[in-house]
């Protein structure tokens, strides 16, 4: 176990390594200059190059990414040429929104898609499964801004029960700060539960069939609870790998859910970042986010260690 | 034929139809200003109204998918081009190549497609070339790695060892026997991320990282009706709901054709 943990361990060092590397190659190699874009195409040639030795522009190109991804190590992530002021803060003021709203929307798809998958598996070919399918099926094809526009349309435009966009904060209390967040949870979920729950519902149909689910029921233990106490178990490994993969898209659709309900978050930051062409806090945003879904992925190999021991003993390779 | 099969090929053909008639036909210029009319409900001149510039929302729509259906194309076909040789270089080269990549593979994966999309605009301006190109590049692992995954099960078969024994090379092998036998999953994948290409699409052009205005795209007539949500809430829903029916369609198809191709896979209805 030890053994596979630090292989694991060292896998996801080299992969947050190259995948900084993959981000600072793509952003300072393809053209384009920085000092000249915050100082305008008016600025004398050596206030440019005095600008461009404070930011280390004039350093050779592999001394530039150590300082960036030094700077990363120590919580250092440059100062944004738009606000002029440290990376890290301006990020870490937006994950008080960011985070939440992941956090929520996880919770939300698992709490619908478990249920939902185990309900439909249970009654397999009857009308329930049949039109709790129907809907999953219609649910992955609903682009989750979209489902953004419907829910503002009903529930803030038709039914004023939730406001619209925006965030107030959390210094006005948890309950206007969940509010605000519900709709915009609630369109990253859905979509993604609906995936979720497909998934959950061929994996207990798969376990269920299994000897250890007739032997259960054999000594006499009920239907369900042989299914959510012996099937369930045994069909989260595709249930979490899923999750695993999930994870990137809800890290790409807070992006967009955040721009729809003009959330103050990190999504919303980079999106600005890039109007502005504030270069630094792109490359920030994207190796932050790149590297969470990394390591996420890290965490989801070691969860199948968790759930079925047999992974590590075997190596755990493929 | 299974019925969701069914559904898959109408809804998908009519999407297709629709883009390819607006190549000759709409039924007014997609592009049209018509200020005196903006904002006008769907009526017999209008069947689905106007937007705020006065712009016949059908014809809008009928020129979108056109846009949609071609950024998914060229999206998919970068991903699978790039994706399958890949695949099947792992698998047939095996050892470090393998490794290598399959890593990269794994790296890649790591960034969806809007991350990319991203660090290209922030450089280079938004723009449709941009965003398919994006897009094809979170392709490439998807294929890569099924690709991988089919050819090293076909490797063992007796097929494969008949040809190496009269001494056919590697990639003669590839072609003529490993990726026929691989194409009906690797078919059934495409028609899958086809469905998720036009979804990133509409997501890209929604943050205006897409195709750019002139040129119709669902996502872009979304973020527009935005500011009229509260006057005109057909706005808004009408380009969503053709994109359900592009991604719902193309999902059904390649459901159906797994079910075709692999009875075991078979769902349990």
């Amino acid at each position: 176990m030890t053994r596979f943990l630090l292989r694991r361990l060292l896998g996801l060092a080299v992969m947050l390594v190259a995948a900084s590397l993959v981000v600072f190659v793509v952003m300072n190699v393809l053209p384009g200059d920085p000092a000249l874009l915050m100082l305008g195409t008016g600025a004398t040639k050596s206030t440019l190059a005095a600008l461009r030795h404070q930011m280390g522009l004039d350093l050779p190109l592999w001394q530039q990414y150590l300082r960036w991804a030094g700077g990363l190590l120590e919580g250092n992530f440059g100062i944004s040429y738009t606000y002029q002021t440290p990376v890290a803060g301006l990020i870490l003021s937006r994950l008080w929104v960011t985070l939440p709203l992941a956090g929520m929307s996880i919770l939300l798809s698992v709490g619908i898609a478990i249920p939902v998958g185990v309900i439909a598996a249970t009654r397999q070919g009857k009308a329930a499964d049949a039109a709790l399918m129907g809907a999953a099926q219609l649910g992955v094809a609903v682009p989750n801004f979209w489902l953004g526009l419907l829910l503002i349309l009903v529930f803030a435009v038709r039914l004023h029960w939730l406001p619209a966009t925006g965030f107030p904060g959390w210094s006005h209390g948890i309950l206007p700060g969940v509010a605000a967040l519900l709709m915009p949870a609630v369109s990253l979920a859905l979509p993604q539960a609906a995936i979720l729950a497909r998934v959950t519902r061929s994996a207990v149909i798969e376990a269920a069939g299994e000897d250890y689910v007739r032997t259960a029921r054999a000594k006499g233990l009920a239907a369900r609870a042989a299914i959510w106490g012996h099937a369930l178990p045994n069909a989260l490994i595709p249930v979490v790998t899923i999750m695993g993969f999930q994870f990137s898209y809800l890290l790409a659709g807070t992006v967009v859910i955040e721009n729809v309900f003009t959330l103050p978050g990190m999504g919303r930051l980079l999106f600005q970042a890039i109007a502005g062409r504030d270069l630094i806090t792109v490359q920030d945003i994207v190796v932050l986010l790149t590297g969470s879904v990394i390591v996420v992925n890290t965490l989801v190999d070691l969860t199948y260690a968790a759930i079925d021991p047999r992974i590590s003993v075997g190596g755990g390779e493929r | 034929m299974p019925r969701n099969m069914r559904v898959g090929i109408v809804l998908t053909g009519f999407v297709v139809a629709v883009a390819l008639v607006a190549q000759f036909w709409t039924p007014y210029p997609p592009l049209a200003i018509d200020v005196i009319h903006r904002l006008a409900p769907p009526s017999a001149q209008h069947w689905l109204g106007t937007d705020n510039f006065g712009r016949d929302v059908a014809s809008e729509l009928m020129a979108g998918a056109a846009t949609s259906l071609f950024v998914a194309v060229i999206a998919v076909v970068v991903g699978a081009g790039i994706g399958i040789p890949v695949g099947v270089t792992a698998a047939v080269g095996g050892g470090w190549i393998d490794t290598v990549l399959m890593r990269a593979a794994d790296l890649t994966f790591a960034f969806p497609a809007l991350l990319t999309a991203v660090m290209i605009t922030a450089l280079r301006g938004p723009g449709a070339v941009d965003s398919m190109l994006a897009i094809g590049i979170f392709n490439i692992p998807v294929f890569a790695r099924l690709a991988r995954g089919a050819v090293l099960s076909l490797l063992g078969r007796d097929f494969v060892l008949a040809a190496r024994a009269v001494g056919a090379k590697w990639h003669t092998i590839a072609i003529r026997h490993l990726l026929p036998n691989a194409a009906p999953i690797l078919l059934v994948q495409a028609t899958i991320q086809f469905a998720l290409a036009v979804l990133a699409d509409a997501g890209l052009s929604y943050l205006g990282l897409g195709s750019q205005p002139p040129q119709p795209s669902w996502g872009r007539m979304l973020a527009d009706s935005q500011s009229y949500i509260w006057s005109d809430p057909l706005l808004p829903v009408l380009p969503g709901i053709a994109i359900v029916i592009a991604v719902l369609g193309l999902n059904l198809l390649g459901d159906g054709l797994r079910d075709k191709l692999d009875p075991k896979l078979r769902r349990g209805r």
